[in-house]
C-alpha cells in the first residue's frame, strides 16, 4: 500500500519550486512567495514534530510515531520556543519562574545552546511569517525576503534533524510534555 | 513609554543601521496583533539590494535580533520584520509616499 508521508525535505523542495533562486522568464507572483514561506514553515514544523515524537517514544515504530506526531500543536512548539527566546533576551517578557529555574538553573550552565537557539528563534520567525503569509492581506513578501525565509527554514531543518546536543533534546522533550493526547 | 514615542525611537534607531554590509535606509513600523491576539510590532525595512539573489542569512538574523532587543529595551512588543530591497521600493506603498 502506498504511503504519502509529510517529509520536511520534500516541503523545502516545494518551497524552492514556488520561489526559485533562478526563475526563468517572468517572476513568481507574490502569492507564490506567500505559499513558499508557508510551505517552508511547515518543513520546520514537521521536522520538529518528528524529533518530539522520537524524544518521547524512543523505540516506537514509524506508524506509531506518525500518529503521535499529529498531537504536537504549533502552539506547543511556539510556547517552548518563546521561553528560550525570552531567556536569551530576543523576545519580550519572561518565562514562568519554574521554567526559568529549569532552563537556567542557579548553578551550572543554562540548558540553551546554539542549536537550541537557532531552532527556537528560527521557528518563531517562520511561525510568525507563516501566519502573515496565510492570513495578513497587508503583509509584504518581497522576493529576496522570501528566499531568505526559505534559507532560514533549510538551516533550521538541518539543525533539527542533525543536532544531538543535550540542550536540544531537552527542548524537544519539553515540547513533548506540553503536547496532549488527542481524541484522534 | 507612550507607544507613539517608542515607535519613533525605534525608527530613529533602525534607520542607518548597518549589519554585515546591509544598510537600513527607511523604516515603517506600527503596532498590530497576531491571530491569537498577542501584540506585535510590524516593521518594514527598506534596505540595500542583495548582492546575489538574497542577503546573507547570518546578516538577516543578526539584524532581526538587534531590532528585537531594541524593541524589548523600549517596551515595544516582539518585532516582525519584513525586508524590502531598494529596487522593489516602488512596489511597497509605504515607501512610495
Amino acid at each position: 500500500m502506498p504511503t504519502y508521508p509529510i517529509e520536511p525535505g520534500k516541503l523545502l523542495e516545494t518551497a524552492d519550486r514556488l520561489a526559485p533562486l533562478h526563475p526563468g522568464r517572468g517572476r513568481p507572483s507574490y502569492t507564490a512567495h506567500r505559499r513558499a514561506v508557508s510551505t517552508a514553515y511547515y518543513a520546520v514544523f514537521h521536522a520538529i514534530t518528528d524529533r518530539v515524537a522520537k524524544a518521547a517514544f524512543t523505540e516506537a515504530d514509524t506508524a506509531f510515531l506518525r500518529k503521535v506526531q499529529r498531537w504536537v500543536k504549533h502552539g506547543d512548539v511556539r510556547m517552548v520556543a518563546v521561553w528560550v527566546s525570552q531567556l536569551e533576551g530576543i523576545t519580550a517578557g519572561s518565562p514562568p519562574r519554574h521554567i526559568d529555574a529549569l532552563l537556567r538553573p542557579g548553578s551550572g550552565e543554562a540548558h540553551i545552546d546554539s542549536d537550541t537557539l537557532v531552532i527556537a528563534d528560527g521557528f518563531l520567525e517562520l511561525n510568525e511569517k507563516r501566519e502573515q503569509a496565510d492570513y495578513d492581506h497587508d503583509a509584504v513578501f518581497t522576493r529576496p525576503d522570501t528566499l531568505s525565509h526559505i534559507a532560514l527554514a533549510k538551516s533550521v531543518v538541518a539543525r533539527v534533524e542533525g543536532t544531538q546536543t543535550d540542550a536540544a533534546k531537552r527542548f524537544f522533550g519539553l515540547v513533548a510534555m506540553r503536547s496532549n493526547i488527542q481524541s484522534r | 513609554m507612550d507607544p507613539g514615542v517608542a515607535l519613533k525611537e525605534f525608527a530613529d534607531f533602525a534607520v542607518g543601521i548597518e549589519v554585515g554590509g546591509l544598510k537600513v535606509h527607511k523604516v515603517s513600523s506600527f503596532l498590530d496583533e497576531r491571530q491569537d491576539g498577542e501584540p506585535v510590532t510590524r516593521v518594514l525595512l527598506l534596505v540595500d539590494d542583495p548582492r546575489e539573489e538574497t542577503w546573507e542569512l547570518d546578516t538577516v538574523i543578526e539584524l532581526r535580533r538587534l531590532l528585537g532587543r531594541k524593541a524589548i529595551e523600549i517596551g515595544l512588543p516582539s518585532v516582525s520584520v519584513s525586508l524590502v530591497p531598494e529596487s522593489e521600493a516602488d512596489s511597497v506603498e509605504t515607501f512610495v509616499r
